[in-house]
């Protein structure tokens, strides 16, 4: 596969969510391929260096090294809505503070899986799997060795701001 | 692909979102993609940086999916609409030159669109090169 993974050099919680999804999907799907810092400005996360091929949204990034593109259309609609908008504040507890419902009661690496489990890394990542039905299949996700090893990964090339502390 | 497009009986603006995707060609792993990409986007019209990603891959591609059309189109026509209707300013024009001509093809083939509605295109009107 003559694929390329890049990396959002960003340093707010988009980023880190973008790069969480590119990471495990490529820690699950390609583990021969690595996302990478771009050298250059790029808006593409996703590029086939042979064709020209490129993705420039990592979901559809996520469901294209998945080969399966409408796994969970409720899990996916609740990313691609509600979180999305949360995930655009900037701010974890704004995530933290959109209802989800149970929609996964086993955890398994599907792409919507891992879409919805890297919307909300940063509002469940300090939580208790015993906490809910939620935290638990988050916990459980977590533990895959290929999704912990993607979750390294993702941390290890995204620079987080320091969140500002609130008096 | 024209025998497609004359055989195609246009969908109102309303069936749009419980149109088959059996109504189009198979697509590939990578029209898949774009596809579902695209839908996403799709609900971010309200960011530039969305519309520059559609008008970009527009400037190569007749369709959201490649040189098929496929149900994503009309999905993304139906947001893009509203949108593209507001554009009046000479800059816009310019800006989405690429989005404009394929939601005119998209509502001259595939969606019935009430003539109010419509998207105006003004053919004649001077856009200044396009810079790449």
């Amino acid at each position: 596969m003559s694929v390329e993974l890049y990396a959002d050099k960003g340093s707010n919680l988009s980023a880190l969510v973008a790069n969480l999804k590119l990471s495990i999907a490529a820690s699950v799907y390609q583990p021969k391929l690595a996302v990478v810092v771009p050298e250059e400005d790029t808006t593409a996360v996703l590029k086939d260096k042979k064709s020209g091929f490129e993705l420039v949204e990592a979901n559809a990034a996520v469901k294209y090294l998945g080969s399966d593109f409408d796994d969970n259309k409720t899990a996916l609609d609740l990313e691609e809505n509600e979180l999305y908008k949360a995930i655009k504040t900037n701010s974890a507890e704004k995530v933290g503070s959109v209802k989800i419902p149970t929609v996964f009661t086993k955890a398994a690496t599907t792409p919507s899986q891992i879409i919805l489990f890297s919307a909300l890394y940063p509002a469940l990542k300090e939580f208790k799997a015993s906490d809910s039905e939620l935290t638990q299949w988050f916990s459980d996700f977590a533990a895959i060795e290929k999704v912990s090893a993607g979750i390294k990964h993702a941390l290890s090339i995204t620079k987080l701001e320091r969140a500002k502390e609130q008096n | 692909m024209a025998d497609l497009i004359s055989k195609f009986t246009k969908l109102s603006l309303k069936e749009v979102s419980s149109a088959k995707d059996s109504l189009f060609p198979e697509l590939s792993a990578e029209q898949k993609a774009l596809s579902s990409q695209f839908q996403t986007l799709s609900t971010r019209l309200d960011e530039d940086e969305s519309l520059i990603a559609l008008n970009n891959a527009l400037r190569t591609q007749t369709f959201i999916a490649g040189n098929v059309p496929s149900k994503a189109d009309l999905v993304v026509f139906e947001k893009a609409l509203p949108v593209a209707s507001k554009w009046s300013s000479t800059d816009d024009l310019a800006k989405y030159r690429h989005i404009i001509r394929w939601a005119d093809l998209i509502q001259n083939t595939f969606v019935e669109v009430p003539q109010e509605e419509q998207l105006k295109v003004n053919h004649n009107i001077e856009l200044p090169r396009e810079i790449k």
